[in-house]
């Protein structure tokens, strides 16, 4: 269960700092003439980006840190 | 009354929770710094950089970018250089290293911080570029880049790091009775010591360890990236500069190391955790890498100034003949003392701390004259088209800030030092 949130965790971290900065952030390259280029495509995209940085590296201190459960 | 078994407890290691004349001297003194700093930038804040010497290039002849950004990246370069370190001792077992890692935590996160605050302060408009940072930033940018992997992943990495690594002894303090073991216990965070704790501990911390050099590489590469994959500036422009970035990280981070190292041991007394051979095998890392980074500026030198373009050469010739040759050949022959110091003491028969001191002293100088370098001459002298040369000279409001910005990363210090053993506990110091 441990191993199993931390991942949860970690891979959450990876994710959203994947997905915040490929897919709702400013498009990568593109035309340097067009504004939708330069704009993100939502707002605050990069620091949800930061925040799946800092997430992933949580994950050790959920790891360290959770309660026991079970047989855990 | 105090009962005997209080008065009679024993003081918490490394001078934690005592606050002696010496350290409050030296505490004031950086006090004061720091609120010159303060002052310094409260009238940049007020009157604009027209109080700098910051000018924009080509019409404007000077440069935008200038004792603010070379001592960014001089900071964080030893805070990488520090993460590397820390990394390298996990990773390698390196049992030597084992009482500096939380000081080399330390060290890290005071000069990240300080370096992410030299980027705000060289910022005319500093809360609005925050705002547009976090709100419309590009991936794609460099400086994003800097700003996400090069401080924020760097920081949260090496943040937990400190704290989960600094666990245990704190457990071992909050047993002790004083007024700080509230803030061990919370440290401690339910910390017992089992073997299923240390189980936990080992196996994170390796990850973590491997994390932390990874970050720390990315990151210095980035900063590196920040100039080497700017086509349009003259000097710049090269592949080697993320690795030059990633090389003199190790090697402002090992020298820096070895300065506090030596000053705590002369300072805390501590000749047992930090004896001759902990600054032997820093003196060792500090050679190669300093023999390393000669290399590369040899290569730089000699690729850009063999057979470059115009623009290259004029900003070659001004390092190396012109208005910036004094400090180029100060910044080398520090290097070159610092690289002869540390074979002489790899070979010498007597082993003197004292020498990789004034070696690691040398050397991190000769590396800010270097960050300096860096980015100012590219920028007075590093034009593609047809403007004068440009000049730059500091003002006293960037010399207070600096000043400013330096105190600030050694107050952190000095205060991590006073709640929490800038050591790790030795086997006397849990037994007591």
């Amino acid at each position: 269960m441990r191993i199993a949130i931390t991942a949860l965790v970690a891979v959450g971290g990876i994710v959203l700092a994947l997905v915040s900065a490929l897919l709702l952030a400013a498009p990568l390259g593109g035309a340097p003439f067009d504004e939708s280029f330069s704009n993100p495509r939502l707002v605050y995209a990069p620091t949800l980006a930061v925040i799946g940085v800092a997430l992933v590296f949580s994950a050790a201190i959920v790891y360290e840190l959770m309660p026991r459960i079970g047989d855990d | 009354m105090a009962t005997s078994t209080q008065t009679q407890s024993p003081l918490l290691p490394y001078g934690v929770g005592r606050f002696g004349a010496g350290w409050g001297v030296v505490f004031l003194l950086f006090l004061v710094l720091l609120a010159v700093g303060l002052y310094g930038y409260s009238r940049q804040l007020i009157e604009g950089e027209g109080v700098t010497g910051l000018r924009d290039v080509g019409t404007m002849g000077g440069a935008p970018w200038g004792l603010y950004i070379a001592f960014e990246l001089w900071f964080v370069g030893i805070g990488f250089g520090a993460m590397m370190l820390v990394a390298a001792a996990r990773l390698a077992h390196i049992d030597l290293l084992k009482p500096l890692v939380r000081t080399m935590c330390v060290i890290a996160l005071a000069t990240l911080f300080i370096g992410g605050w030299s980027i705000i302060v060289d910022l005319g408009q500093p809360v609005r570029a925050v705002v547009n940072i976090i709100k419309y930033a590009r991936p794609m940018s460099p400086f994003f880049g800097t700003f996400t992997i090069g401080l924020v992943a760097a920081f949260a990495a090496t943040l937990v790091y400190l704290f989960l690594d600094g666990r245990r002894d704190a457990a071992i303090l909050a047993r002790r009775p004083s007024r700080w073991s509230w803030l061990h216990r919370l440290a401690a965070s339910g910390y017992t010591d089992t073997e299923v704790e240390k189980h936990r501990r080992r196996r994170s911390s390796a990850l973590l360890a491997g994390a932390l050099l990874v970050v720390a590489i990315v990151a210095a590469s980035t900063s590196g990236f920040v100039f080497g994959i700017q086509q349009g500036r003259p000097g710049w422009f090269g592949a080697l500069q993320a690795p030059g970035f990633v090389v003199l990280a190790m090697l402002t981070g090992t020298a820096a190391t070895v300065i506090v190292a030596a000053s705590l041991r002369s300072g805390l007394g501590e000749k047992e955790a930090l004896g001759s051979r902990v600054f032997t095998l820093l003196n060792t890392v500090m050679l190669v890498a300093s023999l390393v980074y000669i290399y590369f500026i040899v290569v730089e030198i000699i690729t850009s100034s063999y057979s470059s373009s115009l623009a290259d050469q004029r900003v070659t010739d001004a390092l190396l003949t012109g208005e910036y040759a004094w400090m180029f050949w100060l910044s080398a022959a520090l290097f070159i003392v610092g690289a002869a110091l540390s074979i002489f003491r790899a070979t010498a028969s007597r082993s003197s701390i004292w020498l990789v001191v004034v070696a690691a002293i040398a050397i991190i100088i000769g590396a800010l004259l270097k960050r300096y370098l860096l980015v100012v001459p590219p920028l007075t002298t590093g034009r593609l088209l047809p403007y004068a040369d440009g000049s730059y000279s500091p003002t006293w409001v960037e010399y207070a800030v600096v000043g400013g910005l330096i105190s600030l990363g050694v107050l952190f210090f000095m205060i991590f030092m006073k709640l929490f053993p800038i050591l790790g506990l030795n086997d006397r110091e849990e037994n007591v």
